[in-house]
């Protein structure tokens, strides 16, 4: 059975759309007393509009947790989670920022392209900030008994199956397992293809893996069939 | 300026506006409303009556003359409503047979030297027929705008950015959704939500926060934009109480009066509601060919008004007995097709079930609350259309989402995602545990636990009244396990304590389930609860 690679399990007990929140912008705006000269303000607020959104649709498509849901806090410092094993988590939100820097010298040569690359730069950073916090949470939440240790080590077939036996894996209807969602260096696409020639290349792991999957999935059936208002 | 403000308002505003901010401010000097009417065939000229501090009955017939005066011509016709109101004893059952100590005719305009001479001449035959003197008195412009600035202005916030919004408000169009956002930060700068307030000045705060109230929304009192009004007296009565709660004090001791002129208020709104709509016989509005978006959305709200009004009046008394065939037909016996377009919906739906209950019995009820629930599941898991939208989001937000491409409008959902959370499934499977419908339960379970169940918990009972509560919330998402009992999902469901609401807004069950159709975010599992217990008797726990 082949797994499909992308980024974290959207759909995980242990949700972390709460940390990536929707990027604001707030601009530093020149102020005068009296316009020396007509500042084309109705065009430049359609453009500001524009700025906005595309930094916002960009944050998106660069991060690496785009496939996960995002919510948006209406009001609330933060999220308290309540498992059904009764455990509980509280996240506060965190605010993050960027500068982006546009200097007076810059303006005469400014196009349209340079401003979009100005924004790619600072929304570049804000991912990066937003993805370091994510990543912070996510290994504060998770319990250790579903860590795996990769020593150092790349990743290799072995560890791939150590971290399958640890994760809950959930399943569509037709047996086809959930996408999976990795994220970090372990997990370049060069070493996947490598492992995934290892699987092919070795039929006891081929085996074991099949094994695996086929009890991650009866789990998954128990799990299912285990939904039930008794009594 | 905001002096200049006020003056406009007066100017421009017709008796029916400026009356509820005349209840404020009588309120607000220390008079009990006694009788507040707004146009009933039955008021015999006294458009309100009030106790006086010093314990005298007071009657006041309000004329409209928007920045004009009162001509000898116009008090010809009114003439007979005074002296009726100054001789005719009261109906009212507190002081049955009484008659009037002092009377007032009250206009927003000025009154014409040739009138007064006639007021004069019409106290002079009164004296005659053993009436007090000078027994009907005048309020007039000047008298109104010193009490407005007195009791209002006065206290207003006179940041740059409150005067702002009120500006914002007074410049809407009148007919849109009351744009709750805005009166927010006014009402909690009025109402000093961060300092603590001693009561004197906290009631005095509260009447210049009703005073603001009326005039922001002039707009929308102009266009009759009743729902508008509604949502906007809602706002001051939840956000009174807030304040009060915060430091401590008991409203209704303090400012019942500021409360119940307000509430008053909204129950006049929601029998102009069922007239209107009886009178006329479509809830179709404005330009027809984008009522496709509309007109279901529509239907559900003035379905729950109706149920609401419905209810309250049953509860108190019908102020006016002939509304309630009228609201009977305006309610239907089925919602419209495809009617559930977010989860603001479901109070709308819930209300309407409550009242479907009360006044036919029938299985068919707890049917539907089963068949909107499986929906929802289905939808939430992925399993049917765009998942639904928060209760965050209104009708006209959704209709923006789903055709934000053809109208070229920003996306409202941008940055927010649905699937797999809901805020109301646990409060519909709570109704169907209540009514014991266990078979039901069962089926939709599995569904049920696969969804993260959603609700916003203020800090402090205090801040559920407000529009945003900020920081001072969590917001709470419940995972149920697998398998649970039905023993134990009846003792969750069976509790009714709601204790992240307050205590005034529980003793007023109407009212909160007012409160929570407009404002569908704050229909907590827990209020929920407690609404289901006041208004579905049905039910076995």
């Amino acid at each position: 059975m082949k797994q499909q690679y992308k980024f974290w399990n959207a759909r995980h007990p242990y949700p972390i759309a709460s940390h990536t929140l929707p990027v604001h912008l707030r601009q530093i705006w020149i102020e005068r007393e009296t316009e020396m000269l007509p500042d084309y303000s109705e065009t430049k607020r359609l453009f500001g509009r524009f700025f906005q959104a595309y930094a916002r649709q960009k944050a998106r498509a660069i991060s690496p947790f785009a496939a996960a849901q995002m919510r948006y806090l209406h009001e609330g410092r933060g999220m308290k989670i309540m498992r059904a094993d009764e455990s509980e988590s509280n996240t506060e939100t965190q605010q993050f920022s960027s500068t982006m820097e546009l200097k007076f010298d810059d303006i005469p040569d400014l196009t349209f392209e340079k401003a979009i690359a100005k924004y790619d730069e600072m929304v570049l950073d804000m991912v990066r900030k937003q993805t370091g916090f994510a990543l912070e949470r996510l290994s504060e939440d998770i319990p250790q008994s579903h860590n795996v240790d990769a020593k150092g080590k790349k990743l290799d077939a072995e560890i791939l199956l150590e971290m399958f036996e640890k994760i809950h894996m959930e399943f569509y209807p037709d047996g086809r397992p959930h996408e999976l969602h990795v994220i970090g260096g372990l997990f370049n696409s060069e070493r996947l293809n490598a492992v995934e020639e290892e699987f092919q290349n070795n039929p006891e792991l081929q085996k074991r893996r099949k094994e695996l999957m086929e009890r991650k999935k009866e789990e998954w059936r128990a799990r299912e069939a285990d939904r039930k208002l008794v009594g | 300026m905001l002096e200049r403000l006020i003056e406009n308002w007066l100017d421009s505003a017709g008796e029916r506006s400026y009356q509820r901010c005349f209840c404020q401010m009588l309120a607000g000097q220390g008079f009990r409303i006694v009788h507040n009417t707004e146009h009933t065939p039955l008021e015999f000229g006294k458009d309100v009556i009030a106790v006086s501090p010093g314990g005298n009955l007071v009657g006041y017939q309000l004329k409209g003359h928007p920045g004009g005066t009162l001509k000898p011509r116009d008090f010809d016709q009114i003439r007979g409503q005074l002296e009726q109101l100054a001789t005719l004893a009261l109906a009212i059952p507190e002081f049955a047979g009484k008659v009037l100590d002092e009377c007032y005719l009250v206009t927003n305009g000025e009154i014409d030297e040739a009138v007064y001479h006639q007021i004069q001449l019409l106290n002079a035959s009164l004296v005659q027929r053993g009436h007090a003197p000078e027994k009907i008195k005048t309020i007039t412009r000047g008298t109104l705008l010193g009490w407005a600035q007195s009791l209002g202005l006065s206290l207003w916030p006179s940041e740059m950015e409150d005067f702002g919004n009120l500006v914002m408000l007074l410049n809407y169009r009148g007919d849109e959704m009351f744009p709750a956002q805005v009166l927010d930060p006014l009402l909690r700068h009025t109402l000093r939500f961060p300092n603590d307030v001693k009561t004197p000045e906290l009631s005095r705060r509260v009447t210049s926060a009703a005073v603001m109230t009326a005039i922001a929304l002039h707009s929308f009192s102009r266009r009759k934009n009743h729902f508008a009004e509604i949502t906007a007296w809602t706002m001051f009565i939840s956000y009174a109480i807030a304040a009060y709660e915060k430091n401590g004090v008991d409203y209704s001791k303090h400012c019942k009066e500021a409360i119940l002129a307000a509430r008053d208020g909204i129950y006049d709104l929601l029998g102009q509601l069922c007239e209107e709509a009886s009178e006329h016989g479509t809830l179709v509005e404005g330009d027809p060919f984008s009522e496709f978006a509309f007109y279901r959305p529509r239907v559900l709200l003035i379905s729950a008004l109706m149920s609401i009004y419905w209810m309250w009046s049953e509860a108190d008394t019908w102020r006016r007995p002939h509304h309630k065939s009228l609201v009977e037909r305006i309610i239907p016996e089925r919602l419209p097709q495809k009617w559930l377009w977010g989860e603001g919906a479901i109070p709308n739906f819930l209300t309407f079930i409550w009242y479907r209950k009360k006044t036919t019995a029938s299985a068919n009820h707890n049917a539907m609350i089963a068949a909107v629930l499986a929906a929802l599941l289905r939808n939430k898991t992925g399993g049917e259309g765009e998942p639904l939208a928060s209760p965050y989001y209104d009708a006209e937000e959704v209709v923006q989402h789903q055709y934000c491409n053809t109208l070229g409008c920003p996306d409202p959902f941008e940055g927010d995602g649905f699937e797999g959370h809901s805020y109301f499934s646990e409060s519909l499977m709570m109704c169907l545990v209540r009514a014991n419908m266990k078979q039901a339960c069962q089926e939709l379970w599995p569904d049920f636990t696969r969804l993260s169940h959603e609700r916003i918990v203020p800090d402090q009972a205090w801040q559920f009244g407000l529009y945003r509560t900020g920081d001072a919330a969590a917001n709470e998402t419940q995972i149920y396990p697998s398998t649970v009992q039905w023993e134990e999902l009846q003792e969750i469901c069976r509790d009714h304590s709601a204790s992240d609401v307050p205590d005034a807004l529980k003793a007023d069950p109407v009212f909160l389930l007012l409160f929570l159709n407009i404002f569908p975010f704050r229909a907590s599992f827990s209020a929920m609860r407690l609404l289901h217990k006041e208004f579905d008797r049905t039910a076995s726990l």
